[in-house]
């Protein structure tokens, strides 16, 4: 008998304050925004109040989401990179062909520094994800031993066709279980080939 | 993904040999957020394309479409679901969800102590592994008492819907299946009772199943080599995930604690263990605790001593020290216990020597597996017996007559009748034994409601329902029936008719009332009955529970049964 302890009393606490920020945060009537925002692709907007086009003062800010997804496209993590961009003389942000161009070159020029941003973070889901597949890799493989293990070949006597239908139920369970256990790590292997997707461009709003 | 014109998110991908259900929420406008399954390669899923052009929108949608976004946006390895869920935010409750979520272990005993939410923090692993797809299905295996508290639990606080494993439910699922489809293969989240699973007619049902992630609560029931073990092992030793809920984890005895560790290990990895104190956590509302020195009355002393003349003669004979102790747990629960039992032993005595066939008893006790025997009368010890069955029978005779002249007038109950009657609000009597509960009952002045094992699902709600709307409500239980029930909403005063032998029994009998939520002062009251053992046992209780508090790193305060026995039956004895 191996027992073990692990202390998380500081990032449990650390947890506990993003936590609450988060619920400060968390507005029913805000879902739907986020479900079109993520069924439409790129938003864009200006700022039209004084104090803020002050803090923007004549920089535009955007909003990068980079998501790791199984092969069936579901999202495993999510990272969301800011990023407040100078602009140039000469950009006309009243422009639509000009925003046109921008969001354009902003997927080209900027992608490389959003994917630098959120290399700390790449390494860290991958790891973690390693980790987790393994560990659950292992508890599938050692159920799928100890099942092995349990079972037992009988002969049935001479003309028994009750004991010769129960071996054939148990030999056909037996398979049974056997392929879904195979299933079942076929699918935690699989939760482990995460596939980093080009970072996406969300929201932008210009000065 | 686009389905039907529709524009979805993944949530959940489902295996099978020749095609995938995938579980998918809307994004479109107006069913955004409901969930649907589709059955994949028969509908078409395509990605969404999408537009190059981006799309013009107002100040406030963009803004709230970033709050939404910061406030969906988790680290890796933190917890997800905990945002939505209705609970406090405590420090302690996130651990074992965290370390799950980090791959730190498969295998979990949460032993804290009384109180401090083990409960929510089985419900806050579920929900977060039920909310990123590592796991489907779900079993929940609780004492028969506590099943209705979990669904709610689950439900209320982690929005999941679990379904109440029994023997009508699964019958009347049964009934709209096809012929033979196993009802329990269409449930996702169970929570069945633990008597109930183990049966050997439903335990196959059950293991046919692969369920991922099984939480055995109050799972020091299932330590020891039992048919509630083995049932419990046999379900977490095929399951993913599993975690083990007891404050009470180790009860003295190694090898019983070394099968509860064991229990779900099919590869020797190390079990994860959380084990958070009162002190540590810093939660909980203030504490009192009164000791009420009952004086014993004439009739009882003399049961007692009554009770000494019979376990002098048992000593002579060298009779079991240990076997004798539940006589005199009796006698200190109530003058009316001992008496039933005396009575029980004598019909014995009378009957032996007739030869009349034991015949096996029709197993028509407890169908649905929602009874609890422990509270039951507890059976004579067989080496309570002396070779002169005269002596005996004089002596038995005696201490009946003894005791039934006690049990006419009690001290504790009137101490009992004064207390409640001064302290006008609700409170909670606990007592070991279900007969000197319903003696109890019958000698107060005062309505009381009842709760113990031999009540069905349907009684103890109704029961703990009435408690709840009364402001001056009484409820008598034994310890078997409250076995982790939360009663802090409604209530602060515990009474102790009889102390328990075992300290951290104590500890479950207050905890129903001192948990977190909690806002109000906590008095605990022991009616101790003076010039009896009991105020040894008192004395020992106080040392060994100090002890322990002094010494956080020291084991639970466990007392050794055979060392405590001597010390009530013994009045040189020292703690």
């Amino acid at each position: 008998m191996t027992l073990t302890t692990v202390d998380l009393r500081t990032e449990a606490i650390a947890e506990v304050e993003r936590l609450k920020r988060s619920r400060a945060l968390l507005r029913d009537a805000d879902q739907s925004h986020l479900a079109q925002l993520e069924a439409v692709g790129t938003w864009i907007t200006r700022s039209r109040k004084a104090r803020l086009r002050r803090r923007l003062s004549g920089r535009v800010c955007l909003v990068w989401r980079v998501v790791f997804e199984e092969p069936s496209g579901r999202v495993v993590e999510s990272l969301l990179v800011p990023m407040l961009l100078e602009l140039q003389g000469g950009a006309n942000p009243r422009s639509s062909d000009w925003i046109k161009l921008f969001i354009r070159r902003a997927g080209e020029v900027l992608r490389p520094r959003v994917d630098v941003e959120c290399d700390a973070w790449r390494t860290r889901v991958t790891r973690l994800v390693s980790v987790n597949s393994s560990l659950r890799a292992n508890r599938q493989r050692a159920i799928a031993r100890r099942a092995d293990r349990g079972r037992r070949d009988s002969q049935p006597g001479l003309l028994d066709r009750r004991a010769e239908r129960e071996r054939q139920a148990s030999v056909f369970a037996a398979a049974e279980n056997e392929r879904a256990a195979v299933a079942r790590l076929q699918a935690i292997l699989e939760t482990a080939e995460v596939a980093l997707r080009p970072a996406q461009l969300l929201l932008v709003l210009l000065p | 993904m686009v389905v039907r014109r529709g524009r979805w998110r993944i949530v959940h991908v489902r295996r099978h040999d020749d095609c995938q259900v995938i579980t998918m929420r809307s994004l479109a406008a107006p069913h955004v957020g409901v969930e649907r399954r589709f059955l994949a390669p028969f509908e078409r899923i395509e990605p969404i394309a999408r537009p190059s052009h981006p799309k013009q929108v107002r100040l406030s949608a963009w803004r709230r479409a970033l709050r939404a976004l910061i406030a969906a946006d988790v680290p890796p390895g933190s917890l997800r679901a905990a945002r939505s869920s209705r609970i406090e935010l405590l420090p302690h409750q996130l651990e074992p969800a965290m370390a799950i979520l980090r791959g730190l272990g498969t295998r979990m005993l949460i032993a804290d102590e009384v109180g401090l939410g083990k409960t929510i923090q089985a419900g806050l692993i579920a929900s977060e592994l039920l909310e990123r797809g590592t796991i489907e299905r779900v079993l929940v295996l609780t004492p028969p008492g506590l099943r209705d508290q979990w669904i709610r639990e689950l439900a209320d606080r982690f929005a999941i819907a679990a379904t109440g494993a029994d023997g009508p439910a699964l019958r009347r699922l049964a009934a709209a299946l096809p012929v033979g489809v196993n009802p329990w293969h269409t449930l996702t989240v169970a929570v069945a009772s633990i008597d109930y699973v183990k049966r050997p007619e439903v335990l196959p049902a059950v293991l046919s199943r692969h369920w991922d992630l099984v939480i055995i609560d109050e799972a020091h029931t299932c330590a020891g080599e039992s048919d509630r073990h083995a049932a419990a092992h046999g379900l977490a030793a095929s399951a993913a995930f599993v975690i083990l809920l007891s404050a009470t984890p180790h009860n003295g005895d190694r090898e019983s604690f070394e099968t509860l560790c064991a229990t779900g290990d099919v590869d020797g990895t190390p079990l994860l263990v959380f084990r958070r104190t009162r002190a540590e956590v810093r939660v909980g509302a203030a504490r009192r605790v009164h000791i009420v020195r009952v004086k014993a009355s004439r009739d009882e002393m003399r049961m007692h001593a009554l009770l000494g003349r019979y376990r002098d003669a048992l000593h002579a004979e060298g009779a079991d020290t240990l076997a004798l102790s539940v006589l005199h747990k009796r006698a200190l629960s109530s003058a009316w216990s001992l008496a039933v039992s005396v009575e029980r032993r004598l019909a014995t005595l009378a009957d032996e020597g007739r030869t009349i066939g034991a015949q096996m008893m029709l197993p028509l006790g407890d169908p649905q597996g929602e009874l609890i025997a422990a509270d039951e009368t507890p059976p004579w010890p067989a080496e309570l017996r002396l070779t002169d069955t005269d002596l005996e029978r004089r002596l038995l005779s005696a201490l009946r007559q003894g005791a039934r002249s006690a049990a006419v007038s009690e001290t504790k109950v009137h101490a009992l009748a004064n207390l409640v009657r001064r302290s006008r609000q609700p409170a909670v009597v606990f007592t070991e034994y279900r007969d000197t509960l319903q003696h109890v009952r019958q000698a107060l002045d005062r309505p009381a409601l009842v709760l113990h094992g031999g009540l069905t699902r349907d009684e103890r709600s109704a029961v703990l329902a009435a408690f709840g709307r009364d402001p001056c409500g009484l409820l008598l239980t034994t310890d078997a029936a409250a076995e982790g029930l939360n009663l802090h909403h409604h209530c602060r005063l515990v009474v102790n008719l009889e102390l328990p032998w075992n300290p951290m029994r104590i500890e479950q009998r207050i905890g129903r009332v001192d948990r977190i939520g909690q806002r109000r002062t906590v008095h605990a009251f022991h009616l101790v009955a003076a010039g009896t053992g009991e105020i040894r046992l008192l004395a020992h209780l106080r040392a060994r529970v100090a002890r322990a508090k002094a010494d956080l790193g020291a084991p639970d305060p466990l007392d050794d049964e055979r060392r405590i026995a001597r010390l009530v039956m013994d009045p040189k004895a020292q703690g």
